[in-house]
C-alpha cells in the first residue's frame, strides 16, 4: 500500500512537470472593482485611446484607466445593459433591454449627459428572458443586435411594447389565465416583434431591419476578419447542443418561435407545423459546441485584432463559456458554399473564472479583458485580464476539411515520431427536434487509414475511413509533442461537417424528440 | 408526514434526536438561482431516506443531486467536471467512492425519486448539484445523527445603497415598472416625489411619494423578480399622451431619448413628427412636479388630462378647462405645466 502511494506520488509529480500548461504562456490577473458594485459584467469595450468601458447588471457604465487603476462612473440607470461599443472616450453605444442607446459626454466631464435612442423598434413584453445583445459594427458602420425569445418560466406583463402575436394563445390569457397559457405558448416564445431575430440597424439613421430569424438566445455577436457575422446560441429546445451560426440576411436558423414575424409566414403556430417542414426552412449551424465536452453556454465571439500581440492567433476568433472556466477558439470555414468548422478550448482554469460572458482586446497592448456574469445561472463575477507572455505554445492553429479527412496545422513542427495512434476520432450527430437538448446519436469511432506530414512538419493530413456530413467529429489528441519537446496545450477539437468537399450535403436529421434525453426520462418519471 | 417534514427542515435541532429509523420522505426542489429549496435536513444513522426531487427551476436548467461523504462536496464537483463526455452517461454523477447516493441529471420541470439508507457513521453529509458550474453554490447538508443548527434567517430588505456610489436625487432608472409599459423610467426627484414616465407612450403614468423603487428582487437574479414602489401613489394618469395637436385626437409619438440637465431628465420625443423636449423637476420642494416643454413649432397645441383632475393642473400659458389646456399658436416654444397631486390618489 505504501509502495503504491509512493508510485502515485511520483507519477503525479512527473505529470505535473511535463504537462503543458496555458499558464506557461499567458498571465491572468483579476482587476479590482469599485466597492459596492454588483460585479456582473454585461459588456466590455476598449476605446481607441485604450480606455476600458464596462457596463454592469444594475445599469451602471464605468470607465477604467488601466495605467492609474482608476474607475470612474460614466453612466447610470440603464436597464440590464448587455453590450457596448466605445466609439470614443466621449461616445458609446449600449444595448439595454428597451433600446439601443448612444451615450454622449457632451461637456467632457467624464459622465454621459445625453442618452439618445438609436432604435427602440422592437417589442418588449416584460418577460425576463427577453435579453438584448450586441451591438456589433460592420465595416460600413451599420450595427447588428440580437433579441432573445421569452421563456415560459414566466409570463408577460399586462402592458407590452409592440404588437402581440401568437397563434395558439390570446394576450389576455397570458396574464389572466397563465397556468393554461403556459402549456400552450411554447417553452420559449416570441409574442412581440422581433424576438428570436438578429436585427440590422443603419449606422447613420438608426433605421432597423429584421435580418435573420430562428435564434433562441443569441448571446452574443461578432465578426470575423472577412466581415462574416457569427452568433452563438444556447442548448435548449430545438438546440440539441449549443451552436455557432453564421448569420446571413433572411435566413432562419432553427428555433421556430420567431417565424411568426416573417412577412411570408402563413402557417399559424410554428409548433403545429411538422418538424420536417421547419427543417426545410432552416440553415444549419456552422458548428456545434458538444454539450459537457466543449461548452454548455458559449458567449461572445471576438476577433483577435492584436496582430500577434496576443499570441499566434491573429485574425482568429475567440469565444467565452459561461458554465465552466474556459475560453475557446473558433475555426469556421466555408466548404462548398456551406459554413462549418471546428471549435477547441483555448484556456481552462489556471485562475480563469467561470461565467466568461464578454471579451474585449486592448488594442494598445494586445491584452484581453474578460467580463464575468451569471444572472443567477452558472457563471462568475468581475473582470479579468489575460496577457501573452511572448512564448510560443504548442497548439492546434487550424483545422480544415479535406477530400477524405482533415488537415490539422500546429503552431510548431510536430515531433518526428508522431503517430496516427495519437489522433483518436469519435463522430456523432445531434437530432434536430423540439425537445430540450439531444443526446449524441449514432456514435462511431472512425479509423485513420493514412497520414502525412507537411514539408515544414507543422501540418498533418489525416485520412479517415468514415467521413459523413451532418456529424460532429470530435478529435482527442494523445501524447502530441512538438519537435522541440513541448506538449500540446489543448487536446480536444470538434469539427462539425455540414458538407463534404465534393458538395455532398448532410442528410435530414430531424425527429420528434426520440434523440432527446428529456422525453424518455419524463415518461419514465411521470 | 408533511407536517413532520416541515418541522424536520425548520427546527431540526429539536427533532434530530427523535427521528426514527422509519422511512423519511423529503421533497426537495431545485429552484431558480441555482438553489435547492431545502438547505438542510436531519436523519438518524441507518435510516431509510426517500427523496422526491422536483426540478422546479423556472429558468430551465437541468440539475442533479449527489450525496457525498463529509467534506467531499468540492471533490465531487471537480470529479464531475473532469469526466467530459462520460458525464452525459452518468447524468453528471462522478464515479468516485465519495458518492453515497445520487439522482442523475433531471431535465427542467421533470422529477425523480431516490431511496437510500443513511450512513451508519454520524456526520454532516453534503448534497450537491454536480452539473457543470452549479456545485459552487447549489448544495445542502444532510445531518446524520448529529445536531442540526438552525439556519440563519435570510432577511430580505431593500438595500440602503445598491450601488458603488450613494444615490443623490435627482436620479433615474430604466426598469420594468409596475402598472406601466415595460419601457418605463423611474424618476426620483428631490422632495421624495417620484414619477413613472412611460418611454413607449412618451408620457407620465403616475406619481408616488416616498423612497422610490425597490429593485432588489428584479436585480437578484435574471430580471424575473418584479420592481416594487416604495411609497404611496398620489396621482395616476389617464389613458393617452397629453400633448397633442388636436384636442380630440391623441398624437403619434416616437421616443428619442433624454438629456440630463443638472441630473434632471429632459425627455426628447416627437409628436406627429414634431420635436419635443420635456424637462421634469420637482415643484416647491416636492409639493408637486413641473413639466417644462420646448417644442420646435409655432403651431397651436393642446395638453389634455382627465377632466376629473382638471384642478390639479396649472400652466403659465393658459388655464385648464375640463381637463384641456389650449396652448396658443406661437406659445409652445417654451411653456410649463405644473401638477400638484391631491393628498391621496383619487383612483
Amino acid at each position: 500500500m505504501n509502495r503504491f502511494l509512493l508510485i502515485v506520488v511520483v507519477l503525479s509529480f512527473i505529470s505535473t512537470v511535463s504537462a503543458a500548461s496555458i499558464a506557461d504562456h499567458y498571465d491572468i490577473e483579476t482587476i479590482p472593482l469599485p466597492m459596492g458594485l454588483d460585479p456582473q459584467v454585461g459588456g466590455l469595450s476598449v476605446s481607441p485611446t485604450g480606455t476600458l468601458f464596462a457596463c454592469f447588471h444594475r445599469g451602471e457604465v464605468f470607465t477604467y484607466n488601466a495605467e492609474h487603476k482608476h474607475w470612474h462612473q460614466f453612466a447610470f440607470g440603464l436597464h440590464e445593459p448587455l453590450g457596448i461599443i466605445a466609439v470614443s472616450d466621449r461616445e458609446i453605444l449600449v444595448m439595454q433591454r428597451p433600446e439601443l442607446t448612444r451615450l454622449i459626454d457632451s461637456d467632457g466631464d467624464g459622465a454621459a449627459d445625453v442618452f439618445e435612442t438609436v432604435t427602440d423598434g422592437f417589442g418588449i413584453s416584460g418577460n425576463y428572458h427577453e435579453f438584448a445583445f450586441g451591438p456589433v459594427k460592420d465595416k460600413n458602420g451599420d450595427l447588428f443586435i440580437g433579441l432573445n425569445v421569452a421563456s415560459n418560466g414566466d409570463t408577460i406583463h399586462s402592458e407590452i411594447r409592440g404588437e402581440f402575436r401568437h397563434f395558439n394563445v390570446e394576450q389576455k390569457d397570458m396574464t389572466s389565465n397563465w397556468k393554461t397559457a403556459k402549456g400552450k405558448v411554447g417553452r420559449m416564445y416570441s409574442v412581440v416583434p422581433y424576438r428570436g431575430w438578429v436585427m440590422k440597424v443603419d449606422g447613420k439613421t438608426g433605421a432597423i431591419t429584421p435580418w435573420a430569424s430562428g435564434l433562441r438566445s443569441p448571446n452574443s455577436l461578432g465578426f470575423d476578419a472577412d466581415g462574416n457575422l457569427f452568433v452563438c446560441d444556447n442548448q435548449g429546445d430545438w438546440l440539441g447542443s449549443s451552436k455557432l451560426f453564421t448569420i446571413e440576411k433572411d435566413k432562419f436558423y432553427g428555433h421556430p418561435a420567431s417565424l411568426v414575424w416573417r412577412k411570408d409566414w402563413k402557417s399559424g403556430h410554428p409548433l403545429n407545423v411538422p418538424v420536417a417542414e421547419i427543417d426545410k426552412l432552416r440553415t444549419r449551424e456552422t458548428m456545434f459546441f458538444p454539450q459537457s465536452i466543449m461548452a454548455n453556454s458559449p458567449t461572445q465571439p471576438l476577433l483577435d485584432t492584436t496582430n500577434g500581440k496576443f499570441g499566434p492567433y491573429a485574425n482568429q476568433l475567440f469565444v467565452g463559456e459561461m458554465n465552466i472556466s474556459r475560453l475557446m477558439r473558433l475555426l469556421p470555414e466555408n466548404v462548398a458554399g456551406s459554413w462549418q468548422g471546428a471549435c477547441l478550448p483555448f484556456m481552462d482554469k489556471n485562475g480563469l473564472s467561470n461565467g466568461n460572458n464578454r471579451l474585449a482586446f486592448n488594442p494598445k497592448d494586445g491584452s484581453l479583458y474578460i467580463g464575468h456574469t451569471h444572472l443567477s445561472w452558472a457563471g462568475g463575477e468581475g473582470i479579468q485580464r489575460l496577457r501573452w507572455k511572448g512564448t510560443m505554445p504548442m497548439d492546434i492553429h487550424g483545422m480544415t476539411l479535406t477530400k477524405n479527412g482533415f488537415d490539422i496545422r500546429f503552431t510548431k513542427p510536430l515531433a518526428a515520431d508522431t503517430a496516427a495512434t495519437s489522433f483518436e476520432f469519435k463522430r456523432y450527430f445531434y437530432e434536430y427536434h423540439e425537445a430540450y437538448g439531444a443526446k449524441q446519436d449514432d456514435i462511431a469511432k472512425p479509423n485513420i487509414t493514412a497520414f502525412t506530414l507537411s514539408a515544414d512538419k507543422a501540418t498533418i493530413s489525416l485520412t479517415l475511413d468514415d467521413l459523413k456530413p451532418g456529424y460532429v467529429y470530435e478529435l482527442n489528441l494523445k501524447n502530441i509533442k512538438a519537435a522541440d519537446g513541448s506538449e500540446v496545450i489543448n487536446t480536444l477539437v470538434c469539427y462539425t461537417i455540414n458538407r463534404l468537399r465534393d458538395g455532398t450535403p448532410a442528410p435530414p436529421q430531424f425527429g420528434t424528440g426520440q434523440g432527446a434525453p428529456t422525453k424518455k426520462e419524463k415518461e419514465k418519471e411521470e | 408526514m408533511r407536517l413532520f417534514n416541515l418541522i424536520l427542515i425548520i427546527a431540526g435541532t429539536l427533532l434530530s434526536t427523535s427521528v426514527t429509523h422509519a422511512a423519511d420522505t423529503i421533497t426537495i426542489k431545485a429552484v431558480s438561482g441555482l438553489q435547492y429549496d431545502v438547505k438542510q435536513f436531519a436523519v438518524e444513522p441507518g435510516a431509510k431516506v426517500s427523496i422526491n426531487f422536483v426540478n422546479d427551476d423556472a429558468t430551465d436548467m437541468p440539475h442533479n443531486m449527489v450525496f457525498v461523504k463529509p467534506g467531499k462536496r468540492m471533490d465531487a464537483v471537480n470529479a464531475a467536471m473532469a469526466m467530459g463526455a462520460e458525464a452525459i452517461a452518468t447524468g453528471f454523477v462522478p464515479k468516485t467512492d465519495d458518492v453515497i447516493a445520487a439522482i442523475p441529471e433531471v431535465k427542467p420541470h421533470a422529477k425523480a425519486k431516490l431511496t437510500f439508507t443513511a450512513p451508519k457513521e454520524k456526520g454532516i453529509y453534503p448534497y450537491v448539484c454536480t452539473y457543470p458550474g452549479h456545485g459552487l453554490i447549489m448544495f445542502g447538508d444532510m445531518y446524520v445523527g448529529v445536531p442540526m443548527p438552525k439556519l440563519k434567517a435570510v432577511v430580505e430588505k431593500p438595500e440602503t445603497n445598491p450601488h458603488a456610489y450613494p444615490l443623490v436625487r435627482p436620479y433615474l432608472y430604466r426598469l420594468f415598472m409596475p402598472n406601466s409599459n415595460p419601457a418605463s423610467i423611474a424618476l426620483m426627484l428631490p422632495g421624495d416625489i417620484n414619477v413613472c414616465w412611460d418611454a413607449s407612450a412618451c408620457r407620465p403614468r403616475y406619481i408616488w411619494r416616498g423612497a422610490g423603487v425597490d429593485s432588489s428582487k428584479h436585480w437578484k437574479s435574471n430580471g424575473s423578480g418584479r420592481v416594487a414602489l416604495v411609497g404611496d401613489t398620489v396621482w395616476t394618469a389617464g389613458d393617452q399622451t397629453p400633448l397633442r395637436l388636436s384636442s380630440s385626437t391623441a398624437a403619434t409619438v416616437s421616443f428619442k431619448g433624454y438629456a440630463l440637465k443638472q441630473g434632471f431628465p429632459e425627455f426628447r420625443y416627437e409628436i406627429d413628427g414634431i420635436a419635443v423636449k420635456e424637462l421634469i423637476r420637482e415643484h416647491e420642494q416636492g409639493k408637486g412636479v413641473s413639466f417644462s416643454f420646448q417644442i420646435d413649432s409655432d403651431k397651436a397645441f393642446f395638453y389634455v388630462v382627465d377632466a376629473a383632475q382638471n384642478d390639479l393642473f396649472t400652466s403659465n400659458v393658459g388655464v385648464f378647462t375640463k381637463g384641456v389646456l389650449a396652448i396658443p399658436a406661437g406659445s409652445a416654444r417654451s411653456f410649463t405645466v405644473t401638477l400638484i397631486p391631491a393628498a391621496k390618489d383619487a383612483k
